[in-house]
């Protein structure tokens, strides 16, 4: 019996994958013929796969289709909407950039929507060889992104560390798939049951590892502050925001399949002695980027380590505790964290300048720049008293998402090392401040007053406070309606 | 709107005005900020004639949130925080008529941020929601750091970074500890999930849990008050500041941790809040004692007033755990006069700075010559902080010292002394910048008062001998309140309150309501 | 009796062999150090050139896109032993497969890298 050739079903559940590849492929095109609207183009696509995305937001009941190969749920259209926000954003600020550069050519936008259409697949599948294609699909592209700057050597470096690590994390979690199949006979993890205790638990292991490498959890964060400082800026900005973003989403399709305990997963989540160890990574994930992040004095490398950090305060979600794992609060937090990291590095974008082909990015240049460019200044401490979880920003309502949820799971000294994290966390978020508010200088500097990025920060500034403090405003949607999508997106995991 | 509302976001309506002025403007921006602060004064005052003081939350306004996670928007007003509301409300124009030239620096931002602070102040002093009250909370902190690090000293940003982290981490961990009470509570109420005040009173929470969230609760208020050990930011904080936000800091913003402690930590925490009395009113009488005798050694006038807080904020802490109603209405009252009294006193030590540029005792002498008019409200002020009878400052102390001595002689004797350290090294100050001969030339030359500061001062002075002569209506007006979140925080035997009639007169105890 | 001890057997034999071998030699054949023996050389002769030589990069280029191309006709063999019982999904699926890989020729060719020189 031959399967239907097309069902309606399958283009909507695939629709956006296929209009991101396809995308990337007549932006990569357009750019042999050396089109400069690539960014346009590629917007185009995007636009266009956010709309049919969109719908799926109200999906009643998944779609699942070639055996968990992708599967279409409030949950994965959740997650796509804010890569697809992610990939916006790197549209909307990466042209000022390049052009600066004369390196605005139209493949560098096709890589970004590859790269988009590997991170929707990676989180709307259960389905072992599909995850690993997604990965390498949405991996690839962001190797050549991060060596996009030729000039730059530390760019280079960027590019080969993260190749030769990323693929070294790929090997692993291809070796843990191979596990996997070998105890249980599956390749859909929805399916796994039973097996080889040990080849199972090692399996489930060797995949959570890769994911822990593409999120740069401890100890597998080595490669971060080096690619973030040297791939382009408006690249560091995406993969720093969509990479968190899918590989915890995928982490929570995954997880939330382990509620069977012969599950090979379950061995992770509530295994006698594997239980221990997602506490410790994340205690020591959170505190390591923290106390790194303290002596940086360059911006990226700060974020950098920063985003290691904030990968410890979400790894808290997904421990289960004495309940489940927390999808609604890393939703949250993803969300705000998407908005404010974005939105740091479009900060960092237009005080950054070139010198003798490599980017710099020292803050200390920038005393006073608060006063001469007051809706830079005003932006760039929203976004970094957000990410130091301080209120009305959508970052505190994350964190006060992620902490209760992990009280009400009977956590509370993870909580408690984690709010003293913060509490460190705020000397180092609070130095650009410092910088840009409390030191004087005449010197002149440069700054890139693109419209792009002035829209792009008064997007995320707006947005951030928005969904900090605001409730619901008549038919605007305020805390309480994000709070239903996330809701909603949650409780479409099994 | 309420009442209560449009208190907390007028400021910040006029702060968003501000920010969109253009910023040259300076006089403009200065005319509709003291504008803002004046409607905000006359708009508070409104609440005097409404408010009945028996002890329940007046004015209240109740709205969900977020509903999903019981989040409410819940404001009220007692005879607790009414009275630290008013002093708010009416430091603000006076503070911001005293920095009209002594900001002369960025005067939209400068406006911004204290208007802004405004709003965070007035909403952690009305807030009935633990999780508003945390929003309002973090949120008069940004303000007060940008106002220390961009107009202060030379060693701002030190002492801008040093306030903000002593603060976080206290707060951080206060609201790990709400968290959990929260979740407890829904425990205890089948489920529901709920961050009002009057839902997580009361909570039968087994001691050892209280006693951890209650260090959580104290730690955060005891880094504001600032109780001995954890107040080492005040002074660093104080004497870069420039002198607005020294007043505003010294006049309200300290008030927040006794009043936390008042308002949260012990009604919450009842069977620990008694178990840390012993603790905590040993460290408050150090704090007094230990502040007393540093300022006596400062070289530094501006350094000595900020001891000086400390020592009294010592006095509201001691009073609070006296667990009496005479005591702890003494440390409402000290709080009142403090704000009144310290703000003064960081007011007058900007004058002199403004023309001199310092503030070292050994620069000055004699200026009583060459300033008498400021020299005589620096006098009044001064008695009206060390607490002469007839001032504003006696009233508390006394009242302290009287809740103390019921509840341990030791107590009030120990603090005791701190009221005649407190003589001394304010005298002793006043004596030395004062009076004796005019050692230096420039000194000759100061000029007095000016019609502007004379008119920021006299409102000032005027509060201080007016408490001091005719407490009652404060008194009164708090009486209950005090008494009722006393009896939450589980003091079973009331005592009867002394109050004063205008004359001086005591009158009887009125009966306990309840 | 398990099945897999074939296999094991075999693995042992590959291990053993070689060592056996090597020992052997080593211990058995006769050793004559010449300076002679020490150079490097080229197929028998002499060398001719310094053995760290650049290759030009277009070869890699070429190597690469050959790589590429080649992969793509490997996939052919499978699918066309089984395309009867794909039937024409198997059909679209292939010209799909086909259709990206040309376009990606299209790209290579015009922006010259398909050019030598």
């Amino acid at each position: 019996m031959n399967p239907p050739l097309v069902t309606g079903d399958m283009l909507r559940a695939a629709i956006p994958f296929i209009l991101l590849a396809a995308g990337g492929t007549v932006v990569s095109l357009a750019g042999a013929w050396r089109s400069k609207r690539g960014a346009l183009f590629a917007a185009l696509f995007l636009v266009l796969a956010f709309w049919k995305l969109f719908p799926l937001l109200d999906l009643e009941k998944g779609i699942e289709l070639w055996d968990g190969a992708v599967v279409a749920d409030r949950m994965s259209a959740f997650l796509g909407g804010m890569l697809l926000l992610s990939g916006l954003f790197a549209l909307i600020v990466s042209p000022p950039v390049l052009r600066r550069e004369g390196r605005n050519r139209a493949e560098y936008y096709g890589l970004i929507l590859f790269s988009l259409s590997g991170m929707v697949l990676f989180v709307s599948t259960t389905n072992l060889l599909v995850l690993f294609l997604a990965l390498e699909l949405m991996s690839i592209p962001l190797y050549v992104l991060s060596g996009y700057n030729r000039g730059d050597d530390r760019s280079g470096e960027a590019a080969l560390k993260y190749f030769l690590l990323g693929s070294f994390s790929s090997a692993i979690l291809l070796y843990g798939a191979a596990l996997l199949f070998g105890a249980t006979g599956t390749i859909n993890m929805a399916a796994m049951t039973g097996g080889d205790p040990l080849l199972a638990t090692a399996g489930a292991f060797l995949v959570l590892t890769g994911f822990l490498f593409k999120m740069a959890a401890v100890p597998f964060h080595m490669w971060a502050p080096d690619v973030y400082d040297g791939a382009p800026t408006p690249i560091t900005s995406f993969m720093a925001t969509s990479v968190k973003i899918a590989t915890f989403g995928a982490l929570l399709r995954i997880f939330s399949l382990a509620g069977g305990a012969a599950n090979p997963f379950a061995h992770i989540l509530t295994g006698e002695n594997a239980a221990k160890i997602l506490p410790w990574l994340a205690v020591m994930t959170m505190t390591l980027g923290n106390v790194c992040a303290l002596t940086q004095t360059n911006i990226k490398r700060m974020l950098a380590y920063s985003s290691i950090a904030h990968a410890g305060y979400l790894l808290l979600g997904l421990i289960p505790g004495s309940g489940a794992v927390d999808a609604k609060g890393i939703l949250y937090y993803l969300f705000a964290y998407l908005l404010m990291t974005t939105g740091a590095f479009t900060v960092v974008i237009a005080l950054s300048t070139r010198d003798k082909g490599r980017e710099v990015t020292g803050v200390e240049r920038y005393a006073g720049i608060g006063f001469r460019r007051p809706f830079l200044g005003i932006a760039m401490a929203v976004f970094l008293f957000s990410l130091a979880g301080i209120p009305p920003t959508a970052g505190f309502f994350g964190k006060y998402l992620l902490f209760s949820g992990a009280v009400h799971r009977g956590l509370t000294p993870l909580v408690v090392v984690a709010v003293l994290n913060s509490a460190l966390s705020v000397y180092y978020y609070l130095r650009p401040v410092v910088v840009f508010y409390m030191r004087d200088t005449d010197t002149p500097v440069r700054v890139d007053d693109a419209l792009s990025l002035r829209v792009a920060s008064l997007a995320a500034v707006v947005l951030l406070i928005w969904f900090g403090c605001l409730p619901n405003i008549g038919s605007l949607p305020g805390v309480p309606a994000l709070l239903h999508w996330v809701g909603s997106a949650a409780a479409a995991l099994p | 709107m309420g009442l209560l509302s449009q208190l907390i976001f007028l400021p910040l309506a006029g702060a968003l005005i501000v920010l969109a002025m253009p910023g040259k403007a300076h006089k403009a921006i200065r005319v509709f900020s003291f504008a803002v602060t004046l409607l905000l004064f006359a708009l508070s005052l409104r609440l005097l004639p409404g408010f009945v003081g028996d002890g329940s939350f007046e004015f209240a306004e109740k709205a969900i949130w977020i509903g999903a996670f019981g989040i409410g928007y819940h404001l009220g007003v007692d005879g607790i925080s009414l009275f630290l509301v008013l002093l708010t409300t009416f430091l603000a124009p006076i503070v911001y008529l005293s920095a009209w030239n002594s900001i002369d620096a960025r005067v939209k931002e400068f406006s911004f941020f204290y208007l802004l602070l405004q709003t965070g102040m007035l909403g952690a002093f009305l807030a009935l929601d633990l999780f508003l009250f945390y929003v309002f909370w973090e949120l008069m902190l940004i303000p007060m750091v940008f106002l220390i690090g961009i107009w202060g000293g030379p060693r701002k940003v030190y002492a801008a970074v040093k306030f903000m982290i002593y603060t976080m981490i206290g707060s951080l961990l206060m609201l790990v500890a709400i968290l959990f009470l929260v979740k407890y509570a829904a425990g205890v109420h089948g489920g529901r999930l709920s961050f009002d005040f009057q839902d997580v009173l009361g909570l039968a929470i087994p001691f050892d849990r209280q006693i951890l969230l209650f260090a959580a609760f104290a730690l955060a208020f005891a880094v504001k008050v600032p109780v001995f050990p954890l107040h080492t930011w005040l002074p660093d904080a104080h004497v870069e500041a420039p002198t607005p936000a020294s007043a505003i800091l010294a006049g309200v913003l300290l008030k927040m941790g006794t009043y936390g402690f008042l308002r949260f930590a012990m009604p919450l925490f009842p069977d620990a809040v008694h178990y840390a009395a012993p603790l905590i009113a040993v460290l408050a009488i150090v704090s007094i004692v230990y502040a007393a005798l540093v300022a006596m050694v400062q070289d530094d006038i501006k350094k000595l007033v900020a001891y000086s807080s400390i020592s009294h904020l010592g006095f509201a802490m001691l009073g609070l755990f006296t667990f009496t109603v005479v005591g702890a209405q003494g440390g409402m009252f000290t709080m009142i006069s403090h704000g009144l009294t310290a703000a003064a006193l960081f007011l007058l030590v900007g004058v002199i700075y403004e023309r001199r540029h310092t503030r070292k005792i050994a620069d000055y002498g004699g200026i009583a010559r060459t300033m008498p008019l400021y020299s005589t409200m620096f006098l009044i002020v001064t008695l009206g902080a060390i607490g002469l009878p007839g001032m504003s400052g006696f009233v508390g102390e006394f009242l302290v010292l009287v809740g103390a001595f019921r509840t341990s002689p030791l107590y009030a004797a120990a603090a005791a002394t701190g009221v005649i350290f407190g003589a001394v090294y304010m005298l002793w100050m006043v004596r030395r910048v004062f009076f004796g001969p005019v050692t230096s030339e420039a000194n000759r030359k100061m000029s007095d008062l000016s019609l502007r500061e004379f008119v920021v001062l006299l409102p000032l002075v005027a509060g201080i001998v007016l408490l001091g002569v005719h407490p009652a209506p404060l008194l009164d007006r708090m009486e209950k309140s005090v008494a009722r979140q006393l009896e939450r925080a589980g003091v079973t035997e009331v005592m009867s309150p002394v109050g004063y009639d205008g004359d001086g007169t005591q009158h009887a105890p009125a009966p306990e309501e309840q | 009796m398990n099945p897999y001890i074939p296999l094991l057997a075999v693995v042992a034999v590959a291990f053993i062999l070689p060592v056996v071998l090597l020992a052997m030699s080593s211990m058995l054949g006769p050793k004559r150090d010449e300076a002679a023996k020490g150079d490097p050389y080229e197929c028998g002769v002499p060398q001719l050139t310094p053995p760290r030589d650049h290759f030009p990069v277009k070869y890699y280029l070429v190597a690469v896109l050959f790589l590429l191309f080649d992969v793509e006709a490997v996939f052919l063999y499978p699918w066309a032993v089984v395309y009867r019982r794909l039937g024409i999904l198997g059909l679209v699926e292939m010209a799909v497969f086909l259709t990206v890989l040309f376009l990606g020729l299209v790209y290579v060719w015009k922006r010259g890298a398909l050019e030598w020189d």
